[in-house]
Order: structure tokens, then sequence, then C-alpha cells
């Protein structure tokens, strides 16, 4: 397989394929956040309770206002603290897990963009040359299937392109096919094979 | 058209088949069953904190409301080594809650966690009865000094506040339990759901696939649509195309190359030179072969 230096991976490339790359991202992004919310809302109402806790036990004691401001002002901020730690992480999580799965979805959508853009030449009939996959890349069994096929064909395209030269070289050597229906069927045999020649130099 | 319908209609989901790119798909779902494992487990960690500690709080708030008093242990003065820890624990959760007194010497309410959801609820001082008499499930107090009916009293509040204390340990049982469900419930469903999922992906690239092996070899057989519910419609219409592409190759060298033969027939080339017959035969070997890929 011949090797050249790839480009390196753009931020903006990064959703090659989004049908197949947000559907799963998404699943697992928002499940996370949901058993994370779960999980921080558990934590927030533990505290929140520990909190009223505190404050029911002091009026259990005491009738001391100004005291008892002090310590509900301080348990509010400690409880939105809480609340806001929680929020970032929960927010980090999220957004590191979805950048994550982005570069981990695209592992498997670069390989499938790379493939259909060879698909694309196949289509207009171009055989050229087919590059190794970027290291780290997925779907790399799926990738040497598709360049064994590729290069099948292409051996066979240009094994048929010489049984073709064979006959029009052999046809020049006997001295025919300068003219008449033979020559004119001849002249379009040439046409073929130079389009199925132009065929493989096309990259 | 209704060939194709049949064919369409012929492949069915199997489970059988599920895992058919397993590096890939299970890359996948092990990641995601992974992940909300782990979560799971924090969660599942913090409930079960959570709960033993209200279990704690509801089962000292049991030993606190409901204080048995041991009839031998009153009457001879029982060496604190004796007594055992079932006398010994309700006399240390006992210790009266904090009361407190105002200038006026008025008690005011303590507070106690309610154990299921850890609700503040203001407790009666001990001796005090609840609202309505006496409280529910609660022994009657002894009518008399009568020995035998203490030590009734004494074993019927003992059974009552050991029937309580296992309530609260199978409640929080139960939590555990059922945690352990639910997180095996997630971590299967999402195994299974991750597997079907990817398998809407790797489904069409097997597909793909196997065109890919005929190409290979040569054949050139009519590419059928993917399943309903299948993804990668997009990637599939460009190996479509690209069958196409190739085939009309085939098609158009079939035509030509039987242009070029009947031509060359027709002028009855085979006979101007050896070299040419070879190349005429190599050629209409070449077409039956092209012929032969296009089924």
């Amino acid at each position: 397989m011949v090797k050249r230096n790839h480009p390196p991976r753009k931020l903006s490339n990064y959703l090659l394929n989004k049908s197949l790359q947000l559907r799963y991202v998404a699943f697992v992004t928002v499940m996370s956040a949901v058993i994370s919310g779960a999980l921080g809302y558990l934590i927030w109402r533990q505290e929140a309770d520990a909190s009223n806790y505190v404050l029911q036990a002091f009026d259990a004691f005491t009738k001391d206002a100004e005291l008892r401001g002090a310590i509900s002002d301080r348990l509010q901020s400690g409880d939105d603290r809480l609340i806001l730690t929680m929020a970032g992480a929960g927010l980090g999580l999220v957004v590191v897990l979805f950048l994550y799965l982005v570069v981990m979805t695209h592992k498997v959508a670069g390989p499938l963009y790379k493939v259909s853009r060879y698909f694309d030449e196949m289509a207009e009939g171009k055989l050229g040359n087919v590059w190794a996959l970027r290291k780290g890349d997925m779907l790399q069994d799926f990738y040497v299937k598709f360049k064994q096929m590729h290069d099948a064909l292409k051996k066979r395209h240009k094994e048929d392109n010489e049984a073709m030269k064979k006959f029009i070289a052999a046809c020049e050597a006997a001295g025919v096919g300068e003219g008449g229906g033979f020559g004119r069927e001849l002249g379009e045999l040439r046409a073929h094979l130079e389009r199925r020649e132009q065929a493989l130099t096309t990259s | 058209m209704s060939a194709q319908k049949k064919q369409d209609k012929g492949y069915k989901r199997s489970w059988k088949n599920l895992l058919l790119n397993k590096r890939y798909q299970l890359r996948f779902t092990l990641f995601m069953v992974g992940l909300s494992a782990v979560l799971m487990c924090l969660l599942g960690w913090w409930v079960m904190t959570v709960a033993h500690r209200a279990t704690t709080v509801a089962i000292n708030n049991v030993l606190g409301e409901e204080i048995c008093k041991d009839p031998s242990a009153q009457a001879t003065a029982v060496d604190p080594d004796e007594a055992g820890p079932v006398e010994e624990e309700p006399a240390a959760a006992a210790e009266p809650p904090p009361v407190a007194e105002g200038d006026s010497g008025k008690k005011k309410p303590v507070v106690t966690i309610e154990e299921s959801d850890m609700q503040i609820l203001d407790t009666p001082p001990p001796g005090e009865k609840k609202p309505g008499g006496t409280n529910a499930g609660e022994p009657p107090a002894p009518a008399a000094e009568d020995p035998a009916a203490l030590r009734a009293t004494f074993e019927q509040c003992k059974a009552h506040q050991s029937a309580q204390i296992a309530k609260l340990e199978g409640r929080k049982r139960l939590i555990f339990w059922v945690l352990i469900a639910v997180g095996s419930m997630l971590v299967i469903g999402l195994l299974f759901y991750g597997i079907k999922m990817t398998h809407r992906v790797a489904g069409p690239l097997h597909k793909v696939t196997l065109y890919m092996a005929k190409l290979k070899d040569g054949k050139y057989d009519t590419v059928y649509n993917l399943r309903k519910g299948d993804h990668l419609v997009d990637f599939y219409a460009h190996f479509k195309s690209a069958h196409a592409g190739m085939k009309k190759w085939q098609e158009d060298d079939v035509a030509r190359l039987k242009a070029v033969i009947a031509a060359a027939e027709e002028g009855k080339l085979e006979g101007r030179s050896p070299e040419l017959a070879a190349a005429l035969a190599e050629l209409k070997a070449l077409l039956a072969k092209k012929e032969g890929s296009l089924g």
C-alpha cells in the first residue's frame, strides 16, 4: 500500500457523517447527562436537607434571628457553591464526552468518507490509486477488503487493456484496419482503449 | 422490481447475526456500557451511602423513642459487663435527645429524621405521648409494677424494636437489590441496544463487503437495497454508483468487443496472420468472460 503524507485532522472536518456520528454521540451524551443529573440531584437534595436540618435544629434551641440569618446565609452559599460545582462538573463531563465521541465516531466516519470518495471515482469509471488510512482509523478490515477489490478491478482493467492493445498491434502489423467497416470499428476500439487508459491515470 | 422486493423481504434481522463487525460494534457498545456502568456505580454508591445513613438515623430514632426497661437489670443493678449489647445499645441510644429549655423552662421540640425520605419531623420529648394517645404499634404501659408484667412488657418492647429495626434493614437491603437490578437492567439493555444500533451500521458494511468480494472475483451482480432501518444509506448509494460505474465499463467493453469481433469475422481477418488470429481468439475469450461476469 502506497503511503503519503496526510493532511492533519481539522476540527471543522470532524463531523463527516453527521447523521451517523450525532446519533451515537447524542445518545451517549444524553444518557450520561441523565444519569449524572440524577446523581447530582440526589447530592443536592441531601445537601439541602442537611442544611434544613441544621436550621430546624437551630430553631429548636434558640431564637437568635441574627445568628440564624448568618448560619442560613452560610448554608445557602454552600449549597449554591455545590450546585455550581456540580453543574460545572456535569457540563464538563458532557462537553468532554461530546468531543471525545465526535473524535471516536470520526474514526469510523473518516474511512467511510474516504471510501465514498473512491466510490465516486469508480462511479465515473476511474480506478486511480488507493491510499492508506490514517493511523488510529477504525474499519481497517473493511478498508483492506475495499482495497483488495479495487486492486483486483484495476489489475483486470489493465489486463483487458493489454488484450485490446495486442489486438490493435496485431491488426497494425497485418496491415488491416485502415479503412472500411472494420477500420471504423478499430478506430472506435482505439478511442475506447484510450478512455480505459485515462481511467487508470486519474486519481 | 418484484425480485428485488422478494430479496429485501428475504433478509430479516436475526439475533444470531447481530455481531457482524465485532471490533467496531463491541468497541462502541462497551464504551457506552462501561461509561453508564461507572456512572451507575457512582449513583448506586451515593444512594447506598444515603440509605445507610438514613437507616442508621431511623434505627437510632426507634431505639430513642421507645426505651425498653429491663426489669431484672433495674432490680439487681447489673454489672455493666454482663448487661450485653442488647440492653446496652438502647441505653446508649436512649440518651435523651437534646431538649432545650427557654427562660420560662418550657420544653421545645427536638428534631428527628424520618428514614424513608430524610424528612425532619417534630418528635415529642421522651415520655410525652404523640397526639392521638398511644403511639401506633407501641406496647401499652403496664398497669402495675408486677415483675411478670414488666418482663412481658420488656419482651414485647424488645420484639417491637427488633421488628422495626429488621424492617428498616430490610428496606435498606431492598434499595440495594433494586439498585443492582436497575443497574444490571441498564447495562444489559444498553448492551443489546448498542449491539443492535451498531449492527445497523455493521450490516450495510457487511453487505458492501459481500458485493466487493463479488466484484473482486469479476461478478457484477445486481445490487439490492438495504433493509429498512439500516444506517449508512448515503454510503450505500455511493457504493451502488461505483458498482454501476464498473458495470458500465463491462457493458461498454462487451458492446465494443462484439462490434470489433463481428467486423473482424466479416472481413475474415483471422487468416491474415497467426498473431492476429491469436489476438482475435484472446479478444473472443475476453468477450465471453465479460459476458459471463454480467450474468
